[in-house]
């Protein structure tokens, strides 16, 4: 019973960190129709900060790690992505592809091929006994965290008024756009949002890991992704709970099966998208290629 | 009802441009193409500061061409396209909007998904930075919906839900909230039963009474000639006929306007 309540919280908190970075890919997808390869890269930037800053100051490194991943977003869209604003859905997601590449290329350069170590708020990494039940800190702290942000956000985008902007702007652009809402600003808006939660999910997994190389952000973003299309990323609560669903499977996959065939259990997740597309088959691209944006 | 700013008619002002005052909205030679496509071939009219100008026409004329071109959400090419003496040719849409400018465009487009309050709210973006306070806004929010009582008691239900109809006046509502001085309407009485129509046309001449001008495309040809200044004829592109009040009990002319002269 007590292994259970433990498999299940944390396979809850996996289910969040991908809830997490779904919701950052969601909330550009839905302005830009963009589904952003590179926002890994983002995360990656952000686990950097923390990893070289935490062993100076771990308050500046939480604050550095916010800044950079706003910094970096804000810089993806003002550098490639508003150039592109008016191609088509594909043109987007194979720039971010591109650009995903390209920085993976330029942490190399700069950091090296090998990961950096350092342990970062190790104090998370104990358990706690929470009634008789010894639960990792770490999960509940990630649990807290993204209900946290989803709160935040679904606050932002119903209760502010350019958070309306941000769901008119993803209902559709163009009438947006007549109404006086501001492309670039809405954009710029989402893009900061998106790296900030980047910077959120970089701190749970540098956290976890104590490790950051330059392919770090790869692995979370493919599954934030795959969670995302499994919910439709045209409907960011479905995104959120795609994110959810996938981390939660990997997790549970992790503690129960065979120790012989864990090493597959992405192949099961995988299993799992195809399923989904066959019987649901509202892919990626069947809503809103092509649109006007600029 | 609010008091939109107006034209000032100082006595210099009414001297300098003698019996023709300063247009609100200028339109000279005015042409857009879609690729080698010309929907739009060369358009001259005017709308004055409160006054109501009709364009009717067939389908496939280039009407709604001619008011996204105005609106900034299609590139127009233009000899002179001004709105109140300032330039529109290569400005975004939302710079427009923010000016005063308000499109309805063809087929409403409200947010389904959000409540009919998020939907006027929306509205009041393009209000923004006006320096009209708090209360202009309570006074023009008061005023919309006592045009438009059905919207009132929908307030907080998802726009989607509302009759095409409803929805039609939730846009147009939504449009008034920016406070315009000019309202750009695209056929708003498309696919409305008869009483719905008598809504949207007596919301129109509300409009206008209150000091707002108006330009309104529009299929009901009748309706739109009797209750514009003037309405233009609009045919492959181009102006074919102008017809005035006195026009809207001439059938004849006005099926003679719809099949070409
Ligand atoms: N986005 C577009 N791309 C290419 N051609 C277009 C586009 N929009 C309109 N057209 C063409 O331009 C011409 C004018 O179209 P427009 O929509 O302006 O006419 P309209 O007078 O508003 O017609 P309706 O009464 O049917 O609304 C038509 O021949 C139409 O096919
Ligand atoms: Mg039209």
């Amino acid at each position: 019973m007590t292994s259970f309540l433990q498999a299940l919280i944390d396979a809850t908190s996996a289910g969040a960190v991908y809830a997490l970075a779904a919701l950052g890919i969601g909330l550009v997808f839905g302005v830009l129709r963009l589904a952003n390869f590179a926002y890994g890269e983002i995360i990656t930037a952000s686990a950097y900060t923390l990893i070289i800053v935490w062993p100076i100051n771990p308050v500046l490194a939480v604050l550095g790690a916010a800044v950079v991943g706003v910094a970096v977003a804000l810089l993806m869209n003002y550098a490639v992505f508003s150039w592109l604003r008016s191609q088509s859905a594909a043109t987007l997601l194979i720039a971010s592809f591109g650009l995903s590449i390209l920085l993976q290329r330029i942490y190399e350069g700069i950091f090296g091929a090998n990961v950096l170590s350092a342990s970062v708020a190790s104090g998370l990494s104990t358990s706690v006994n929470l009634g008789g039940v010894r639960l990792n800190l770490l999960s509940v702290v990630t649990i807290v965290l993204a209900a946290v942000l989803l709160v935040g956000v679904q606050l932002f985008l119903t209760r502010t008024s350019i958070g309306l902007q941000v769901q008119a702007a993803s209902a559709d652009f163009r009438i947006a756009r007549l109404l006086g809402v501001r492309s670039g600003l809405v954009i710029a808006v989402t893009f900061a949002i998106s790296g900030f939660i980047a910077a959120a999910v970089a701190f749970v997994l540098t956290v976890q890991s104590g490790t950051v190389g330059p392919s770090f952000g790869v692995q979370p973003t493919l599954f934030g992704l795959i969670g995302a299309v499994i919910g439709g990323l045209r409907n960011l609560r479905g995104a959120v709970v795609g994110g959810f669903v996938v981390g939660v499977a990997l997790s549970l996959l992790t503690s129960w099966l065979p120790p012989e065939i864990n090493p597959f259990r992405t192949a099961f997740v995988y299993l799992l998208v195809i399923a989904v597309l066959v019987l649901r088959p509202n892919g990626l691209f069947s809503a809103g290629a092509g649109k006007v944006r600029t | 009802m609010p008091e939109y700013p107006t034209m000032p008619e100082s006595p210099e002002n009414a001297a300098t441009s003698s019996a023709r005052p300063e247009p609100i909205l200028d339109v000279q030679n005015l042409t857009v193409a879609y690729g080698g496509v010309t929907a739009v071939a060369g358009v001259t009219f005017h709308v004055g500061p409160g006054e109501l100008v009709g364009i009717i026409g067939p389908n496939g004329a280039g009407k709604s061409s001619t008011l996204l071109a105005l609106a900034g959400a299609v590139r127009g090419k233009a000899d002179r396209l001004t709105f109140e003496g300032t330039s529109l040719l290569g400005r975004k849409p939302e710079q427009i909007a923010r000016s005063g400018f308000a499109l309805v465009p063809e087929g409403h487009h409200i947010f389904g998904a959000l409540s009919v309050s998020d939907n006027l709210r929306l509205g009041e973006v393009a209000r923004h930075g006006k320096g009209r306070g708090k209360e202009g806004l309570a006074a023009t929010r008061e005023w919309v919906l006592e045009l438009f009582p059905i919207l009132r008691e929908f307030l907080g239900r998802p726009a989607g839900l509302l009759s095409g109809g409803q929805q039609q006046q939730l846009a147009i509502a939504r449009a008034l909230l920016s406070e315009p001085r000019l309202l750009v309407l695209d056929e708003p009485s498309l696919g409305l039963s008869p009483t719905a129509i008598d809504t949207v046309f007596e919301a129109i001449a509300a409009v206008q009474r209150a000091g707002t001008a108006v330009l309104l495309v529009e299929q009901r040809a009748q309706q739109t000639v009797a209750a514009a200044a003037r309405t233009h004829v609009l045919g492959e592109g181009r102006i074919t006929m102008t017809l005035g009040p006195a026009d809207a009990t001439d059938a004849e002319l006005l099926a003679k306007a719809y099949l070409g002269s």
